[in-house]
């Protein structure tokens, strides 16, 4: 027995059909934009695969992916097969697949927590899988080298790996006596993250030459280690968490009107809070332990959909994702071909990159994006 | 007579069982619906200078399933659909007053099978009323002629039922013993100083907070009990205005939020026609693509009893609904949240700061006094210059009037330290 | 929105445009010889071909000593900083030494690709080796292990007999300079600070440095501590009073081949002027030295060594001369005159 009764009669058809005009309209933007950015990024990805410091041209790379999709014969020139199958493309996909991590759990985090300045990182998960990588790296290696410089990597994948989702544990613990409130949430991560920043520092200090190189060139962040095998790992992870997410899209949006009504609503805040930021946490963590700290996608990513998208996190969700993915494509693409064959490391150009169109678009659009 | 007659569209207030109600009257410029629950009853003047019942008007429905409009017949005269002149305003009702100025009891004469649960006091809603019967004047009250019916209608139906409830923050305890039941189609009011545990007694109720001790029944059904999304389709709650959103959104959208518990993940018709339902309830019909952070705060505070009433619930809470709004607002939200429990005996639930309003849009009251109940009942029980003294510790006048019961504060009691501004009002006034 | 599409659109095609119209270079690799076994810096077993035809070195020093060796026409690329000997500058550029570009590398289609001992990112090093070619590991700028590598390089390139000479040069003076050193009393041994490219920053066990430090028979005030790197106070320093100050010239500081001496010249005042630094008696005494990076670490640390030695134990090695032994090194294997300023103060 509902509250209103159901529609008939003359009158509010003319209001009915004002109102389901206003949704589609806002329903049909968001759809559109998300298509043009799924082109975009296929555009962009497809592009990427014939950029880069080996001059193949384009047929060979189109003949290499055909060819390896069934259709059609390698070209004669051998090269074009490694460099693009085993070197450019795993580092493209590599690319994608982490800017949607980032973004996607970005913009989850940004709604979870109601507040625009989180970031996966800010419950201490950069900090925990830097000081990973660098036990990994300054205790670790040492050990042997040669032959084994395979289990030295995936000694620092899964240390950073453990190290970064472990600080995010611990931050919950924490914010577990306060109710899971967003608040302590942050701060709890940010106290964490100094915690194991000091950590960073002494082993940067006490490691050798060599050693210290490697952490600071993976802190730095980069697609270096983009193979097949990792993308094997990855891709179902990251797919999969952010098609939890998505699910939790209503929710998300009920949650902007507060807690309180919120919980009054049905929905249980708690254990979506946990939900969430647990799977968030394990897509940036895993991403983060392949490529190191790429920093800022993450955070800006997310707004700048907002500010096209609104915030519907139906829509916003995937396209954060996306965008991600377009902002580190092509900040990838720019750092290994500009000055090649020097690679600029990627956070270096998606900080240069993203934040003046940011602030253009802060200064441009009128829409309020926060409260 | 008649200060500006205006035409009148008719929908039909049917739920389609084959059991029609009555007629509901739309009001264009007001925009808003009122519905007679009854299919048909008359209203007659008796009084000096009058021989026998007239019949003021009269509401009929035609019989059928599927009703279509209704006529009014005034006096002898039988007028059609559309025609029917009453000059709409939500707060007046009428008295009638025969040539001689005398004041005619209009009595409420319902058709067969309708009880009156108790005399009702006043009569129709608004306006002058086009008469045909000579010499019957009708003037402005302020009870509406639903509550009337609706009382007449239904029997009382406890709804909501509350028991011994206690809650502490940490070890502070802030409500105990809470005991009190609610009929339905009744607006309770909850009243009470600062920080005697108003706030805290809704969210105990909205399920926002879990009470240590005691229980909370709907329809006899224990709330805890109510899982998951349910919770949403029970209680409405409508937060205490002044939060500001993290991210801001449309109003369609924050209306939408509240069709969460019903949503999967797309948007159905039905859910777009409550949601046109409740802004068109609330007047916001218009402002439905606005971003919230744009509007004022009254228009703010609607949207988010849209968002209340969206959920379709059967209990609405509201916390303090009209503490940042203008006279004009909060005469306009009290009177609509008192509509929307007489209509189809729902329980509202209203935080009340404002004594006045309380006094007069409230069925009951309660008066809460650090955690506990101090004194409960209509506004004429609570509302006492004794229970104020104690509660508040105010020197209170309580008069009532056409308006209900208001509370005048006149200075702090006796034993408190004085105000100076107070006193001298006071002693200015003799 | 639809603008935004069709901007996509467009520069998808302008970029493509632009890769037709550059070329792909589609160079044949030469067919090697036959390949050989050799044991590489990090004691892997790596089958090379031999002699290369085509080598990228990403290691600067192992450049330079291929260049010594005379097989420099072979080298088809280099890291971005390699800039000696000169020649080096006109090869192909394959990005750093740590983090090469694994796409040039392929490009360029080499038959061996030489890089640091730790000091290639594994993964990189994982797609070179996945493509077919040989990753060897060879320091080359270690003290103690030079010959090997040198000799190790004569065989890859097999050009063992100028690998010899190479090898026999500096091995030479490196005796001459152990045999001296060798009957030294501890009281009569030389007390040193040597710091690195960073102020404050010395060396310790582990480090090259403390190495060469240790083969001129000097006595390192730093030894004792922990890590190879330590940082340390001036009021340590002061303290510790050490007889002589040697200070390695970062490339910040203008040195080496084809340098001036006026930044070392400055880079030793500021030293000496340091607050405090004065009670120091190598400083009292004058024996503050700046060294260049080019012979302080690398193919050519023995002329470093030669110069810590003298500056040691003047009168013990009055007859050796570094800066000859680097004239002749430089003439004899590079054909390079000897241009430059590699120390300061050089009586």
């Amino acid at each position: 027995m509902g509250l209103f009764p159901k529609m008939s009669g003359t009158l509010p058809e003319a209001s009915f059909a004002a109102i389901r005009a206003a949704y589609s309209r806002h329903v049909s933007r968001k759809v559109l934009f998300l298509i043009v950015l799924l082109c975009l990024t296929v555009a962009v990805m497809v592009a990427s695969t014939a950029m880069g410091v080996a001059g193949i041209s384009v047929g060979d790379v189109g003949r290499v992916i055909l060819s390896h999709l069934g259709v059609g014969i390698l070209p004669e020139n051998d090269l074009a097969e490694t460099v693009v199958w085993q070197i450019r493309l795993p580092r493209i996909l590599l690319a994608t697949i982490t800017g949607m991590s980032l973004a996607g759990a970005g913009a989850v985090m940004q709604g979870v927590l109601r507040n625009p300045l989180v970031s996966p990182y800010t419950m201490g998960l950069s900090s925990g899988a830097a000081f990973g990588a660098a036990v990994a790296i300054v205790l670790g290696t040492g050990l042997v080298g040669g032959n084994y410089v395979d289990v030295s990597r995936w000694l620092i994948v899964t240390n950073a790996f453990f190290f970064g989702s472990l600080t995010t544990l611990l931050a919950f613990s924490l914010a577990r006596f306060k109710g899971m409130a967003p608040e302590t949430l942050v701060l709890g991560g940010v106290a964490i993250s100094y915690l194991f920043q000091a950590g960073v520092s002494l082993l940067k200090y006490v490691s050798n030459n060599e050693a210290l190189k490697e952490l600071v060139v993976w802190l730095m962040g980069g697609f270096w280690g983009a193979d097949w095998q990792t993308l094997a790992l990855l891709t179902p992870v990251v797919l999969l968490c952010m098609a939890g997410l998505c699910l939790c899209a209503w929710d998300l949006n009920v949650l902007g009107a507060g807690e309180e009504v919120a919980a009054s609503l049905g929905i249980k805040v708690v254990r979506l809070r946990v939900y969430t930021l647990t799977l968030a946490t394990l897509a940036a963590s895993a991403t983060v332990a392949f490529t190191g700290i790429i920093g800022f996608v993450c955070l800006v990513g997310p707004h700048i959909c907002r500010m096209l998208v609104g915030n519907d996190h139906r829509f916003l969700i995937p396209c954060s994702c996306l965008m991600g993915a377009v902002l580190l494509l092509l900040a990838d693409t720019l750092a290994r071909t500009i000055i090649a064959p020097t690679e600029i490391p990627v956070g270096i150009i998606t900080a240069l990159m993203g934040s003046p169109f940011f602030v253009y678009l802060l200064i441009k659009k009128k829409r309020q994006w926060w409260g | 007579m008649g200060r500006g007659k205006k035409q009148l569209d008719w929908s039909c207030a049917c739920e389609g069982n084959g059991r029609c109600l009555g007629a509901a009257f739309w009001s264009p410029r007001s925009r808003s619906l009122a519905y007679a629950a009854v299919r048909k009853l008359k209203v007659t003047a008796k009084g000096p200078g009058i021989e026998e019942s007239v019949t003021v008007a009269s509401v009929q429905a035609p019989a059928g399933r599927v009703c279509r409009g209704g006529t009014v017949r005034i006096g002898a005269q039988e007028q059609a659909a559309g025609a029917l002149t009453i000059q709409e305003n939500l707060v007046g009702a009428l008295r009638a007053r025969d040539a001689a100025g005398n004041r005619a009891a209009l009595k409420l004469a319902p058709p067969a099978g309708v009880r009156l649960a108790r005399e009702p006091t006043a009569a129709v809603t608004a306006g002058d009323l086009e008469l045909g019967a000579p010499g019957i004047r009708l003037e402005e009250d302020d009870r509406t002629l639903l509550r009337c019916y609706y009382h007449a209608r239904r029997e009382r139906k406890v709804r909501l039922q509350v028991k011994d409830l206690h809650f502490s923050y940490g070890s502070v305890p802030a409500l105990e013993g809470v005991t009190f039941k609610v009929n339905a189609g009744e607006m309770l009011g909850i009243v009470g100083p600062n920080g005697s545990g108003k706030s805290t007694l809704l969210r105990c109720l909205a399920r926002i907070l879990k009470p240590r001790t005691g229980t909370v029944y709907l329809d006899g059904r224990n709330l805890r009990t109510l899982r998951g999304l349910e919770v949403g389709r029970c209680l409405g709650y409508v937060p205490p205005p002044g939060a500001r959103a993290a991210f801001s959104a449309t109003v369609l959208e924050t209306v939408l939020q509240g069709r969460r518990p019903y949503l999967i993940w797309g948007v159905e018709r039905r859910d777009l026609e409550v949601v046109t339902q409740a802004l068109g309830y609330l007047g916001l019909t218009e402002l439905a693509e606005r971003l919230l952070g744009e509007l004022s705060s009254g228009q703010q505070q609607k949207v988010f009893i849209a968002r209340a009433l969206a959920q379709e619930p059967e209990v609405l809470l509201l916390d303090e609904p009209t503490a940042t709004l203008d006279i004009r607002y909060q005469l306009e939200v009290m009177a609509l949240i008192r509509r929307l429990a007489t209509e189809k005996g729902r329980v509202v639930v209203a935080v009340l700061h404002d004594l006045n309003l309380a006094g007069r849009f409230a069925d009951r009251l309660l008066l809460l006094h650090q955690g506990k109940i101090f004194a409960a009942g209509t506004a004429k029980v609570v509302l006492t210059p004794e229970n104020l003294r104690a509660v508040y510790g105010v020197e209170a006048v309580v008069t009532e009037g056409p308006w209900g019961v208001q509370v005048t504060a006149v200075a702090p009691a006796a034993g408190l330290r004085a105000v100076e501004g107070a006193a001298v009002c006071a002693a200015g006034r003799g | 929105m639809r603008k935004h599409v069709g901007l996509a659109v467009l520069l998808s095609l302008v970029l493509v445009v632009l890769l037709t119209a550059g070329c792909a270079s589609n160079q044949k690799a030469a067919i090697p010889a036959e390949k050989i076994a050799i044991m590489d810096s990090l004691g892997r077993t790596v089958e090379v071909p031999s002699p290369p035809q085509r080598i990228v070195s990403v290691n600067s020093d192992v450049s330079e000593v291929i260049c010594a060796l005379g097989a420099a026409d072979k080298i088809v690329g280099v890291s971005d900083t390699a800039d000696f000997p000169p020649l080096l500058k006109d090869k192909a550029k394959v990005g750093q030494a740590f983090t090469p570009s694994v796409e040039k590398i392929l490009e360029l289609k080499p038959d061996v690709v030489f890089g640091y001992g730790k000091f290639l990112k594994s993964e990189l090093a994982q797609k070179i080796e996945a493509a077919g070619i040989p990753l060897v590991y060879l320091d080359c700028y270690k003290p103690a292990t030079m010959g090997q590598d040198v000799r190790t390089l004569g065989k890859i390139l097999g050009k063992e007999k100028e690998a010899e000479e190479y090898a026999a040069f500096f091995e030479k003076y490196l005796t001459q300079i152990k045999e001296r050193t060798k009957n030294l009393k501890p009281e009569e041994k030389v007390r040193v600070y040597l710091e690195g490219y960073t102020d404050y920053s010395t060396v310790a066990a582990g480090s090259g440095g403390a190495e060469m430090l240790a083969l001129a028979g000097g006595v390192n005030i730093a030894e004792g501590e922990k890590t190879s790197y330590p940082k340390v106070t001036p009021e340590w320093v002061v303290a510790q009073n050490p007889q002589v100050i040697i200070k390695a010239a970062s490339s910040q500081v203008s040195h080496g081949y084809g340098a001036t001496d006026e930044g070392m010249k400055k880079l030793r005042e500021q030293i000496m002027s340091r607050p405090g630094w004065q009670q120091i008696r190598a400083v009292k005494e004058g024996r503050v030295y700046v060294i260049s990076s080019e012979i302080y670490t690398g193919p050519r640390a023995p002329v470093g060594v030669a110069y810590f030695a003298k500056w040691l134990y003047p009168k013990l090695f009055a007859d050796l001369d570094p800066e000859a032994m680097h004239r002749e090194l430089l003439s004899r294997f590079h054909g390079l005159e000897a241009t430059g300023t590699w120390v300061y103060p050089s009586e």
